[in-house]
């Protein structure tokens, strides 16, 4: 099966209902995605599919075939952060971290759609994505902040 | 493909064992930003210098910290860092961290076991980590000045390099490393006073952030090593019972499995992917045996518990004269409290990867108990410990339920017995269903108020299963010298999680009660033990989860009965602990507590003192349709000295959410012995959406530091349920709250 994976073609050898949540991390070397509940309850392995934040645990690999999937490895590189990442950063969001990617695919989706976000909207978009740190404050502020950096630019 | 059946008695077997450890090299840049290389295991060929047990100085001027208690989430990567670097005079940022693997030398020396765990983390390390900093650095001071001929004096420490101050010389320590293994610093220089800390009682950045948002952090699900395969097992649903038999033949013909095998406990399908191994697991058909819980239920639980009641207790605590106290109060106010069992849903779920051969076994994960881990890992394999490697990942989440290590003795047995390395992945729903839960329990007070509303006698029961009697036999174990045989070292702590039935007082039952800072006359705490048969074990804040709920709404209860302000009442029996006072003052002070709250917002306060640390907070609701909704939270704590204030408050904050999921959603119940809830749709936790605005004030103290991961938990649910009452008359005694 073809994926294109972060802008690039790959090939993923898996039977067409295997999720693309163990495509990408068995398969095409990409961990960053997280399996947290396997029943899209936790947004652990949220990824976008056409820029729209998708549950990977639920969406067998053959749907995502001939889409556009972008992961936590592809929002940005090491030199230059998206600034939801640098947000993320300079708020000390992490704790244990291993939500974060899923939290990070949700918040740049919805800056995506909505560069400026109220509280409320936030709230919509993103409690999906569990923290079980609770670091839900802090990802509220991170996520104003990215939002004046997109807006700033 | 293989197919083996394993009784116990093979599963235990006896061998002697000696120490061996590794660390996963993670790399820091120096920009600040955190990276986390791959689960190679291994540190690189350069030979680097190594003055202790935590530094190590490379002569390509890399310096590698190796940390020893395990960073889940609560910071220590980073607050350690800043510790060593105090003494070391390096900037935290350029550190390059690596995780201890496990080894004796980094034994917890609050616990005598290599153990995160218990807030203890800054408590233990902050003099060690300081001394070995400290004696690194001198080693290049020294170095340097016997380099120069230079007075010691004139030869300055300074961001990871020795200046000498007259002539302007530099060098890096990574210059000196070669050189300084011929020195030898004899006395252990003076540490700095709490007025000279530069990278102490600052907000660094948190190190591990940078890995953490790109997605490279390692987490012990992302271990990758060659020929890795994948196993789910499938547990007994009804706890401690066994599998009789089942469609082996048939799940064997399924693409990618590569072996089945019945554990004594479960199933396990073993494949070339992770995905492969869960599809075939929906083709299961187990005939179980039930075993010996399939009668019991949460009602029979609790029933239980009313009954142990009527037997002798444990004495956990008795000052003064109670009937003396009953007989001088015109009011006696009596209640009933009811704690559920919880799970700990850590978001990674529990998971494992171990490679074992004939003559090496190698294990990989996220353990808060490495000790154990390898003891297990040794048992288990038929290893000697020196021919077991335990390598440390990240955590996504401990909370406790990392302290037992069950997942990682099932992926040895599973590589073992499969002559294959493996990695274990629990689904959510045998991870919520083969939890250690937090303890349930039943509590009886009653106390007595005079005619003037003094608290003249407090009696404080409580009916539960002994955390320890299930957890203290591994703590034996992992602590006792090596030198005792395996077998007898099992025997002495089978032996000790007995005596917790009958003997012995499980002090993680009764603390934050038996010794509460309350000054009550007459007093008296009784633990009246109940075994039955839930897997029990260490969940945030232990015992004083469920204790503060009971003491501080009671407390609560009392000064509305007596017609006091609920924060004055509480600070007169408080007169004998200034900082819990000075916690009380300061929460009151920020959330306006003397002044009316603004109409429609109700108030609530709660104080606790856990893990040497004091924490008080008040929670402020408004109520929809009778239903609270929170709209802020005010929390003070005073943990000592602050290593990293913005640390500090994000650990309350966590705490606090983590309280409120427990008070407003969390109950693991149990029918025919089966756990009755399995995913975050029937186990639910808190919601950005459901969580208030959290407000944490720290005070500045430079007291000996205490814990900061759990302390903020134990005040939110009385304060919460303090708050509903004051909205609405009702006292609520039981968790998770029920407002209709």
């Amino acid at each position: 099966m073809i994926l294109n994976v972060n802008f690039k073609s790959r090939t993923a050898d898996v039977s067409p209902d295997t999720p693309l949540l163990w495509a990408l991390r068995e398969d095409l070397g990409l961990p960053g995605t997280k399996f947290g509940c396997g029943m899209g309850l936790c947004g652990a392995c949220t990824v976008h599919i056409d820029g729209v934040a998708t549950r990977s645990c639920l969406t067998p690999a053959s749907a995502a075939e001939g889409k556009k999937i972008t992961t936590i490895e592809g929002i940005g590189s090491p030199e230059k952060l998206h600034p939801v990442q640098a947000a993320w950063i300079s708020e000390n969001v992490p704790q244990c971290g291993y939500c974060q990617s899923g939290q990070i695919m949700c918040a740049t989706a919805l800056l995506a759609q909505n560069p400026n976000p109220t509280d409320a909207e936030i709230d919509s978009a993103m409690s999906g994505n569990i923290c079980r740190c609770g670091m839900y404050q802090r990802i509220k502020s991170a996520v104003h902040i990215a939002s004046k950096t997109i807006n700033q630019k | 493909m293989t197919s083996k059946s394993l009784n116990r008695r093979s599963f235990v077997k006896v061998t002697s064992i000696a120490g061996g450890g590794v660390a996963i090299a993670m790399i820091l840049p120096e920009n600040c930003n955190a990276s986390l290389k791959g689960a190679s295991g291994h540190i690189n060929e350069e030979k680097a210098l190594v003055p202790n047990a935590f530094v190590k100085i490379y002569p390509s001027n890399k310096i590698v910290f190796i940390l020893d208690r395990v960073e889940m989430g609560q910071g220590t990567m980073t607050s350690h860092a800043q510790i060593l670097c105090e003494e070391l005079e390096v900037e935290p940022s350029r550190l390059v961290i690596e995780l201890a693997g496990a080894d004796k030398k980094y034994s917890n020396p609050l616990f005598g076991l290599q153990l995160t765990g218990g807030s203890t983390s800054v408590a233990a390390s902050f003099k060690p980590l300081r001394e070995a900093g400290a004696l690194a650095r001198e080693l290049m001071r020294a170095t340097a000045a016997k380099r120069w001929n230079a007075d010691l004096k004139d030869c300055i420490a300074n961001k990871g390099t020795i200046i000498h101050s007259i002539t302007g010389k530099i060098a890096t320590y990574g210059e000196l490393a070669n050189d300084a293994s011929h020195i030898k610093i004899k006395t252990m220089p003076e540490l700095k006073k709490p007025e000279d800390y530069k990278y102490i009682g600052h907000s660094q950045r948190r190190l591990d952030s940078f890995a953490k948002v790109t997605g490279t952090a390692v987490f012990g699900i992302d271990v990758s090593i060659p020929n890795l395969h994948s196993a789910i097992v499938i547990h007994c649903p009804t706890i401690g019972g066994t599998p009789k038999s089942f469609n082996e033949a048939e799940i064997k013909k399924i693409p990618g499995v590569t072996d089945t095998l019945m554990l004594p406990n479960s199933i396990v399908i073993v494949a070339n992917k992770y995905w492969q191994a869960l599809a075939a697991s929906k083709q299961l058909k187990i005939e179980w045996d039930h075993g010996p819980l399939s009668n019991t239920s949460s009602e029979s639980i609790f029933s239980d518990f009313e009954k142990a009641f009527e037997l002798s207790p444990i004495k956990a605590k008795s000052k003064g004269d109670l009937d003396e106290g009953f007989k001088s109060a015109v009011n006696i106010e009596e209640a009933t409290y009811r704690i559920p069992f919880l799970a700990h849903a850590t978001m990674e779920p529990q998971n494992c990867t171990a490679h074992v051969t004939q003559h090496f076994c190698e294990v990989w994960g996220p353990f808060q108990n490495p000790a154990m881990v390898h003891e297990m890992s040794a048992q288990t394999s038929g290893l000697s410990k020196q021919h077991v490697k335990v390598n440390q990942t990240l955590m996504g989440g401990g909370f406790g339920r990392r302290i037992s290590y069950d997942f990682a003795v099932e992926a040895v047995t599973i590589s073992k017995m499969t002559s294959k390395p493996v990695k274990v992945i629990w689904s959510r729903e045998e991870d919520m269903r083969n939890d250690f839960y937090r303890p349930a329990a039943v509590h009886k007070i009653k106390a007595g108020l005079t005619k003037d509303g003094q608290i003249a006698a407090w009696s404080h029961k409580i009916a539960a299963q002994s955390l320890l009697a299930h957890q203290a036999p591994a703590f034996v174990v992992g602590t006792a010298p090596d030198w005792i045989p395996y077998g007898v070292r099992q025997f002495i702590g089978d032996n000790s999680g007995k005596l917790f039935k009958n003997v012995m007082l499980d002090t993680t039952v009764v603390e934050g009660a038996s010794d509460t800072p309350y000054d009550f006359t007459n007093f008296k705490v009784d633990f009246h033990h109940k075994e039955v048969g839930i897997p029990v074990g260490f969940w945030r804040s232990v015992g004083h989860s469920s204790n503060a709920f009971v003491m501080e709404t009671f407390v609560d209860e009392l000064a509305n009965k007596a017609k006091e302000d609920p924060l004055e009442f509480r600070i007169k029996y408080l007169k004998k602990s200034p900082r819990i006072i000075g916690v009380l003052n300061l929460v009151a002070e920020k959330s306006q507590w003397k002044t009316a709250a603004p109409k429609g917002i109700f108030r609530g306060i709660a104080q606790h003192t856990s893990f040497g640390s004091f924490c008080a907070q008040v929670v402020e609701i408004k109520l929809e349709k009778g239903i609270p909704k929170l709209h802020r939270i005010v929390a003070a704590i005073d943990c000592g000295l602050n290593i990293n204030p913005d640390l500090v408050a994000a650990q309350i904050e966590s705490s606090i959410v983590f309280g409120l999921s427990a008070a407003l959603k969390g109950k693991i119940t149990f029918e025919k012995g089966v756990p009755q809830q399995t995913n975050f749709h029937d186990y639910e936790v808190l919601r950005m959406s459901e969580t208030p605005k959290i407000e944490v004030h720290i005070v500045q103290s430079n007291e000996p530091p205490t814990g900061v991961g759990e302390p903020g938990l134990p005040p939110v649910a009385p304060a919460l349920a303090n708050a509903f009452a004051a909205a609405t008359g009702k006292r609520l005694r039981s968790l998770p709250l029920q407002f209709s």
